[in-house]
């Protein structure tokens, strides 16, 4: 079969079960079965797949996934996430449009901490929105920096999703993570001037309104109790993979017993708390392995039925210079995130991406940060990106998709300012990893 | 005639109870090793730091784990309406339109996790009757991890089964399961 087949039956076949509503996870183990039946000599072939799904699932590698999320889950369920986000509230002020602002420090906090955006989102949403409403701020002002802090948690150590990526590209997690960090940074940054140049420009979009001051030893106690401990955090986790203490794989643990050490000092570590956190992160870990699972096999079936290579001598055949290629990779993505989760946009694109970035002579690190930056775009492209329609689900009755397509907007142009930002000058993503070796 | 079906149900009814404790009791199992997971990493962490050598046995463990939590984990997370979809053109869809295109889904479904539950329980008996093992810091028999591929698609393939019989879509309110979408 020519190569051109084969990239069709496998992906065709992939996305015609998904759009069809199958189960994302059963739609790469029915590909599987045909493609091994085809490529792998019948029945054999499937055996190989369950083979596959065996030695790609016993590995230590994939350890963070579920320490990522149990760490998020409990930081939410313990009530640690609302606390720390009362605690910002409170030292904000007067500042015109001070809730926005809430949204994206409260909001970079929560993300880098449970590392998923669709729950950063949703916590965001259903806590943030009432409230700006209430205070009569503009709908756009409202949701899009909520959408826009769920950027953050993709690239804000720690991620799952960084991880799962460094782990699929072959690159190494640790600097994966740390190569997040000042772009993390550099994004809340625009965000921000972005929301102050905003309230400037239209003060209506964010009427003022009187709060009560905090006394400066008020101030001082907040950021001592509620905040620097959550910090703390995010810093055990960080210094330990820095000081070689734990490999990055294991920080995660660490960083999941950390919450659990700060919500016993602050006596929210319940019994119901930790069995809710224990339910949410294995219902998101089992879906997100069974998608691994099948996933291993469909990414040796590329390469066995040379699609892979064909895709890239294909690809690499055209006269781009290598950032038109990027750029192509990219449109990508954005297209497909138009119809798919993160994951599986991640899961289908990677065994291709990343030998054609190698091929390219792109740094991988600096590449896989680009792509988790656009996997996060892809989740809020509209017509379908799945951020909006969470962002739809907690929204106020009577909101419609245009206007969170318009008030994701300006947030989106943010993280494409951000990737052209990494793409123009590297050491942004670069530097941190190499300081650390 | 009455007294044929109490009979005839009651062990149906005593099958489809340990059946539904069999599924709860895997996914309680899922929840602690993923805890246990935790403890066994933390521990390994400080005892390393320590200057204590602990045991590489535990390494090997945590990878065993990973195996296990999706697989006893999935039959009750399709029974919760857990796993992920694209539900773009199925919401589209007139009414009489989606119930038939969910039932084909559903029955595609049965038949991939029965495909894969078959050939799992091949390869388990396989390993078993050829002794095989799985080579890393000690020597385990492979038949008994691979013996959770047949249990498990086989446990989803039921479940699939079920929501088709009753003609119920295999998926909650949620978009991408986790009940981040609830909250």
């Amino acid at each position: 079969m020519e190569w051109y087949w084969a990239v069709t039956l496998l992906f065709g076949l992939i996305v015609v079960l998904m759009l069809a509503g199958m189960p994302v996870a059963i739609a790469f183990l029915a590909a599987n079965i045909v493609g091994a039946m085809h490529f792998m000599g019948g029945a054999k072939g499937i055996a190989q797949v369950l083979d596959n799904g065996f030695g790609a699932m016993t590995n230590f590698a994939l350890v963070p996934i579920p320490m990522f999320l149990l760490m998020g889950e409990l930081f939410y369920y313990t009530g640690l996430a609302t606390r720390m986000f009362n605690a910002i509230d409170k030292l904000m002020g007067n500042v015109p449009g001070r809730l926005a602002y809430v949204t994206v420090a409260g909001g970079t906090g929560f993300a880098a901490l449970s590392g998923s955006s669709m729950g950063s989102t949703a916590l965001l949403g259903s806590l943030m929105v009432p409230e700006m409403m209430k205070r009569g701020y503009n709908k756009y002002l409202s949701m899009g920096p909520i959408m826009g802090t769920g950027g953050l948690a993709v690239i804000i150590p720690p991620s799952a999703l960084a991880v799962l990526l460094a782990t699929l590209g072959r690159i190494d997690v640790g600097d994966l993570l740390l190569a997040g960090v000042v772009p993390g940074v550099v994004l809340a940054g625009l965000y921000t001037a972005l929301i102050f140049g905003w309230t400037r420009v239209d003060p209506t979009a964010a009427p003022g309104y009187v709060v009560e001051r905090a006394s400066a030893a008020e101030k001082l106690r907040l950021v001592a109790l509620d905040i620097l401990p959550m910090v703390a955090v995010i810093v055990l986790v960080i210094g330990v993979m820095v000081a070689g203490v734990a490999t990055p794989t294991e920080a995660a643990a660490v960083g999941c017993v950390g919450v659990m050490i700060l919500a016993a000092v602050f006596r929210c570590l319940t019994w119901p708390a930790f069995r809710k956190s224990v339910d949410a992160a294995l219902r998101v870990t089992v879906m997100a392995f069974l998608i691994i699972f099948g996933s291993a096999t469909f990414s040796q079936l590329l390469a066995f039925s040379g699609a892979s290579s064909g895709l890239i001598k294909w690809a690499t055949a055209f006269d781009v210079t290598p950032l038109g290629m990027l750029f192509i990779m990219l449109g990508v993505i954005f297209f497909l995130g138009c119809f798919m989760d993160q994951l599986s946009m991640m899961l289908l694109t990677s065994p291709i991406f990343f030998p054609l970035a190698q091929t390219l002579g792109f740094d991988l690190i600096w590449f896989g940060l680009i792509m988790l930056l656009a996997l996060e775009v892809g989740y809020t492209t509209p017509p379908f990106g799945l951020l909006l329609f969470v962002m739809k689900g907690v929204a106020p009755p009577g909101t419609t998709m245009r206007d969170i397509y318009l008030a994701a907007a300006p947030f989106i142009l943010c993280v494409l300012l951000l990737i052209l930002l990494i793409i123009f000058f590297p050491p942004l993503a670069t530097w941190p990893p190499r300081v650390s070796h | 005639m009455r007294r044929a079906a109490v009979t005839f149900l009651r062990p149906v009814r005593f099958l489809t109870k340990a059946y539904e404790a069999v599924l709860r009791g895997m996914a309680v199992v899922a929840g602690a090793l993923m805890v246990a997971m935790m403890v066994a990493i933390v521990t390994d962490v400080v005892l390393r730091n320590l200057g204590t050598q602990s045991s590489a046995h535990l390494f090997t463990f945590t990878e065993y784990w990973l195996l296990l939590i999706p697989l006893l984990g999935a039959p009750w997370l399709a029974r919760e309406k857990g796993h992920i979809y694209v539900e773009v053109l199925l919401v589209n869809l007139p009414p009489a339109a989606r119930r038939a295109a969910t039932r084909i889904i559903l029955l595609a479904c049965v038949a991939v996790c029965a495909i894969l539950a078959w050939y799992g329980a091949d390869i388990t008996i396989r390993n078993y009757l050829q002794a095989e093992t799985d080579v890393r810091s000690f020597d385990m028999p492979r038949w008994m991890l691979m013996l959770f591929m047949p249990l498990s698609f086989g446990m989803m393939a039921i479940e699939f089964l079920r929501f088709f019989v009753r003609g119920e879509p295999p998926f909650g309110g949620g978009l991408a399961g986790g009940d981040h979408d609830a909250r």
